[in-house]
C-alpha cells in the first residue's frame, strides 16, 4: 500500500468514525427528546395549571397526563375561598384515593408514589355563585 | 420553568430579608407579620423564627421545636413542595400538635404571615395568621365510604368545637388542633373564641362528582 492509499483509507476510516459518533450521538439525543417529551416517562415534571376565572363546581384541570404525586389549589385573592384539588386516573372520573381534599384559598397534597397517568384538577366551592381565579400545581419526582 | 426554579425578584429578596429578620411590620387588619403573596414565579425565604403574634394565640407553636416534632416524611414533603416556597414556611418550626380522627400525625407549621396544618397523610391547608385567629385554618379529606376528615385549628381559649349537620358533633380541642370524621351533611362549624366570639365556618367539602 503506498502513502496515498494508506491516507486515503485512514480518511475513510475517519469518516466513517465520525458518521457512526454523529449517529450515536442522534440516537441518544432523540431517546432523550423522547423521554422529556412522553408523558409519564420523564423523571420530574412540573405543572402550573389552570390560573383562571372559574365557576364554583368546576373542576379545572392541567389536561396532561403524568405520573403525578402532588397536586395544590390556591386563591390568592381576598377574603376566603374553599378551594379543593384532585387526581384523575387518566381517561376516567375516578379519583385517586386520599382525594379530593379541600380548604380554605391554599390546600396542597402530597400523594404517595406511583406509576399510573393522572389528570390534575382545582375547584372552589361554596362561593355563593361567585366567580374565581384559582391556580393549579401538579407535580412529579 | 417553574416557580420553584425562578430565581426571586429584588423585591421578594427584600421583602423575605426583613421578615426573615424578624422585623414586625404592623397589618391594617391585624398586628401580626405581613402575609406574603403567593405569586408563580415567586419563591420566599423560609420564616426563621416563629413570630411572637403566632405563639400568643396558638400555645401549640411554644416552646423550641424538639426531637419529637419533626415532621414525618408525607408532611415534609407536603410542606416542602408548596408551603415553603409559596408561603415561607419553614419546617424546621413545626410543632407536633396530636393526631388527628384517623391516627395521622398532625403538625402546625409557621411561614411567613401564614400558618399551615398538615398531616402524615401528606394533607396541608393553610392561611393568612388573621384568618386561622377567625377559625379558617380548615381542610377536609374525602374518604372512600363517602365521609369526610376534618382537621382544623382553632386559637387559644376554644376548648371544643361544634360541626353541624343533621346531628351536632362537638369535638374536643388539643393543642388548638380538632379532627373528626363526619358525614356530607356536616356544612359549618362553630366555636367561641377566647373574647367569648362565636363564630360560624362554613364547611365544604369536595363538590359532588
Amino acid at each position: 500500500m503506498g502513502f496515498t492509499e494508506l491516507l486515503g483509507s485512514l480518511r475513510t476510516s475517519s469518516t466513517m468514525t465520525a458518521l457512526k459518533s454523529l449517529r450515536y450521538l442522534v440516537a441518544v439525543g432523540a431517546a432523550l427528546t423522547a423521554l422529556w417529551v412522553l408523558p409519564g416517562v420523564a423523571s420530574a415534571f412540573d405543572d402550573s395549571y389552570c390560573g383562571a376565572l372559574i365557576d364554583e363546581d368546576y373542576w379545572c384541570g392541567d389536561g396532561s397526563r403524568h405520573t403525578f404525586d402532588y397536586n395544590r389549589a390556591e386563591y390568592n385573592g381576598t377574603g376566603n375561598v374553599w378551594v379543593c384539588e384532585r387526581l384523575l386516573y387518566d381517561g376516567t372520573s375516578t379519583v385517586r384515593a386520599g382525594g379530593p381534599s379541600c380548604g380554605y384559598n391554599y390546600q396542597t397534597r402530597s400523594y404517595g408514589p406511583t406509576t399510573s397517568l393522572f389528570n390534575a384538577q382545582v375547584t372552589h366551592y361554596y362561593s355563593g355563585g361567585a366567580r374565581h381565579t384559582i391556580y393549579g400545581f401538579a407535580s412529579t419526582t | 420553568m417553574t416557580r420553584h426554579t425562578i430565581t426571586k425578584t429584588l423585591l421578594v429578596g427584600a421583602t423575605s430579608a426583613l421578615l426573615a429578620g424578624g422585623i414586625a411590620i404592623a397589618d391594617a387588619a391585624t398586628s401580626g407579620p405581613t402575609p406574603v403573596q403567593p405569586q408563580p414565579g415567586t419563591s420566599y425565604a423560609p420564616v426563621s423564627a416563629t413570630p411572637q403574634e403566632m405563639v400568643a394565640s396558638f400555645s401549640a407553636l411554644q416552646g423550641a421545636p424538639s426531637a419529637g416534632d419533626k415532621l414525618d416524611a408525607m408532611a415534609q414533603s407536603s410542606i416542602m413542595r408548596g408551603p415553603a416556597p409559596d408561603l415561607g414556611a419553614n419546617p424546621d418550626l413545626g410543632k407536633f400538635a396530636g393526631r388527628d380522627a384517623e391516627a395521622n400525625l398532625v403538625y402546625v407549621v409557621p411561614a411567613q404571615g401564614w400558618l399551615c396544618l398538615t398531616g402524615s397523610d401528606g394533607a396541608s391547608t393553610c392561611n393568612t395568621l388573621d384568618k386561622a385567629l377567625q377559625g379558617y385554618l380548615i381542610g377536609t379529606v374525602q374518604r372512600a365510604d363517602g365521609t369526610k376528615l376534618v382537621r382544623g385549628l382553632v386559637p387559644d381559649g376554644s376548648s371544643v368545637i361544634k360541626l353541624m349537620g343533621a346531628v351536632t358533633t362537638t369535638v374536643q380541642v388539643s393543642n388548638n388542633v380538632y379532627s373528626a370524621v363526619v358525614g356530607q351533611d356536616v356544612k359549618e362549624m362553630d366555636f367561641t373564641d377566647g373574647n367569648g366570639v362565636a363564630h360560624k365556618i362554613p364547611l365544604g367539602g369536595p363538590p359532588p362528582q
